[in-house]
């Protein structure tokens, strides 16, 4: 590719012209802040285009660069100009490349990347194989999934974008009404929960809203849920763990009342710290576990003359009957 | 009427012989030959939806391993013993629940026509003059195949000839054309599969009402043959008490209870991987979206005391309607024996041998039964 250094107006760029564009960030004020202090290492790399009116220039790469600068009131910028019979393969392959190089590209743009260059390289193989050729390593199943995230409400993808949402979440909410989207956003947005976390609730929600055959924004207006997101609660990860726990005892109303059953006739027994009585998990087992903690003969001695105390407790004769009660 | 089948393979190991041959002809389509399973599982594994394709491509093949398996009964739970009798592989029909579409990779309908190897399989079981139940009605359904081979007429005969063992046809089907004037010896029970008009309707496609099962049973009886039920798997939801409980009527108000062998009892359970697939395959279905916990076996179940309450009001009616009809469950633990049926199958010797004795007595077995419980 042939290109040439130069000195130009910003005013001569057409900025709007995101033909080329792989950025979803916009400028922010440290891009500026660092320009201010140490001048614009890394130049925008730009097209001439003849046939243009009112801009002689598109842009390959650099946009929030020289949207930086001209908010600055620059007057001047350098530029790497490509000649203007660079194909637009080329041209997008650069403004990859140029990206690539200088960050990690996050899941939008890695899917815009793949969109636009689709468009030359329909064969997801050898797109693949050219992607890696200028740094980026991709599957075509992940260019499948890429092709999927687009299709998803802009506001979806935007979440994305910013890295609060993994892909295969975003991807687990194809299908799903506007509205419900628009408030799932809003709560990732809101409570940031990891990885592990978000994929729980958005489980819990979707299944419960599909056992229910409701959509999902009424589960989050159900009162149990909207009253803690409405609560005014500023610890978010406290919130994060009353929604967690109220989403389980929607989708597991028997199971949390059994769980509850346990704890009422536990706390009943009044078991002396060291001694930990354990449910079985879901209560498929019937088996139970007990956790003793010895340091001497003495605390085994105790433990026994408890055992032989609690073992006709009535409170644990209810816990071993194991009666879900109505 | 070949269902569907698109695309018939031969394996050239069983080219030419007289089973392959018949079933070419009577599908009506051009088998390609192939060495082994490698083309067909390609085949099917290219296709975006692998489970349904597998249900249009048809492999003619032998039975490399043995015919007469264990069932895979899960560690932990209660299991009855049975033997199957492995002719083939997957099923035309379509459940949405179906454990084969994730227990084959890929599943393939498969039909094994190495029948001489069958019977002599069979020869050794016989031989050893133990009380067994074998069934073909586990890795697909038994009577799907009549259509194209009429295996029943080699079956029934070969159990009809002896004594110690009992051969259970599983069914969803109403494909016994080829059994009635069967001289069966009563060495053979037809068996359903049963489960509530709803269910039927929104998770059994192609499969036949639940009217069409029984009255099926009903012609067979008449035809002499012993019954089974199965209600497997029973799926929890608003109002399904009074659903099953209207199949259990329907069923008595049709067939004499002394001629049903046994029913069965199982409530929905999945391996995890089923979920996904049936998420993919049955958008409309919401059946995997329940109470369900991870079984000590690592499958999905229903919450313990949510299965319990469905069994209890089924056996409750069962009992009303046939109190000495021989009820049990398909993997379920002691607790729910226990608690459901107000006794565990150790008192009869085990769960195996509770079966063993039904068979015995509703088919004239004259065989030893096993030695001991079956515990895994």
């Amino acid at each position: 590719m042939r290109f040439d250094s130069t000195h130009l107006d910003p005013s001569s760029i057409d900025i709007g012209d995101d033909r080329y564009r792989i950025t979803t960030a916009l400028p922010d004020k440290s891009l500026g802040r660092s320009i201010s202090l140490v001048g614009l290492l890394h130049p925008p790399v730009l097209q001439a285009v003849l046939q243009k009116t009112t801009a002689s220039y598109i842009v390959v790469s650099g946009f929030n660069r020289i949207k930086a600068v001209s908010a600055m009131g620059w007057s001047k910028i350098d530029c790497f100009v490509l000649s203007g019979d660079t194909s637009p393969k080329d041209c997008l392959l650069f403004s990859i490349a140029d990206n690539v190089s200088s960050r990690s590209l996050n899941l939008l743009e890695q899917a815009n990347a793949v969109r636009k260059l689709s468009v030359f390289v329909p064969d997801k193989i050898f797109l693949c194989a050219m992607l890696e050729d200028i740094g980026l390593n991709l599957s075509p199943g992940l260019v499948s999934k890429y092709e999927r995230l687009l299709k998803l409400p802009q506001e979806l993808q935007a979440v994305v974008g910013r890295g609060l949402m993994p892909l295969a979440a975003a991807l687990s909410l194809e299908g799903m009404d506007l509205h419900s989207v628009h408030m799932i956003c809003g709560l990732i947005e809101r409570l940031r929960p990891g990885t592990n976390l978000q994929k729980e609730i958005l489980s819990r929600l979707k299944e419960f809203a599909a056992q229910k055959g409701i959509p999902v924004s009424s589960v989050l207006e159900l009162p149990d849920v909207s009253g803690i997101l409405n609560s005014g609660e500023a610890d978010r990860k406290a919130m994060l763990q009353h929604l967690r726990k109220a989403l389980r005892r929607l989708c597991f109303p028997s199971l949390c009342a059994m769980e509850d059953q346990f704890a009422e006739s536990l706390s009943r027994l009044e078991l002396p710290p060291g001694v930990r009585f354990v449910f079985p998990e879901g209560f498929e087992d019937t088996r139970y576990r007990l956790e003793l903690e010895i340091k001497s003969a003495s605390d085994m001695e105790n433990h026994g003359c408890l055992m032989q105390e609690i073992s006709s407790h009535p409170a644990l004769l209810e816990i071993f009957k194991r009666e879900l009660r109505d | 009427m070949n269902y569907g089948i698109k695309r018939l393979f031969v394996d050239s190991s069983v080219a030419g012989s007289p089973v392959a041959e018949a079933i070419s002809k009577k599908i009506g389509i051009l088998p390609s030959l192939v060495d082994g399973p490698g083309p067909v599982y390609r085949a099917v594994s290219e296709s975006p939806d692998p489970e349904a394709a597998g249900k249009k491509v048809l492999f003619l093949t032998k039975n490399s391993g043995t015919f007469i398996k264990d069932c895979p009964g899960t560690s932990h739970y209660t299991c009855c013993g049975y033997r199957i009798l492995h002719i083939g592989t997957y099923c035309v029909m379509d459940c949405s629940y179906c454990i084969l579409q994730a227990y084959f990779h890929p599943p393939v309908l498969q039909f094994f026509v190495n029948h001489g190897e069958m019977k002599k399989a069979l020869a050794l079981a016989f031989e050893d003059r133990q009380i067994m139940r074998i069934g073909t009605g586990e890795y697909t359904d038994s009577l799907i195949w009549e259509s194209f081979y009429p295996l029943s007429k080699t079956l029934v005969p070969l159990f009809a000839s002896q004594s110690s063992c009992v051969l259970e046809l599983k069914s969803k089907t109403t494909a016994i054309k080829n059994l009635l004037d069967l001289e069966h010896n009563r060495k053979t029970i037809m068996a359903w599969s049963v489960n509530t008009g709803r269910v039927i309707h929104d998770q059994e496609r192609g499969t036949t009402s639940l009217e069409n099962r029984i009255l099926t049973a009903k012609t067979c009886v008449s035809s002499g043959y012993p019954v089974a039920f199965h209600f497997d798997p029973m799926l929890i939801y608003d109002g399904c008490e009074d659903e099953y409980i209207f199949v259990v009527d329907f069923i008595f108000d049709n067939i004499p209870a002394d001629e049903i062998v046994w029913i069965s009892m199982g409530a929905f359970r999945f391996m995890p991987l089923l979920k996904p697939i049936l998420e993919r395959r049955f958008p409309a279905s919401r059946i995997v979206y329940n109470e369900f916990v991870r079984g000590i076996d690592s499958k999905m179940r229903y919450f313990k005391p949510l299965r319990m309450r469905l069994y209890r009001s089924v056996i409750d009616r069962i009992r009303k309607r046939a109190p000495d009809v021989c009820v049990y469950f398909c993997m379920e633990d002691e607790e729910v024996w226990e608690k459901t049926m107000g006794f565990s199958p150790a008192v009869h010797g085990g769960l195996a041998r509770m079966l063993d004795v039904s068979a015995k007595k509703h088919c004239g077995l004259s065989g030893r039964f096993r030695p001991g419980p079956i515990s895994y």
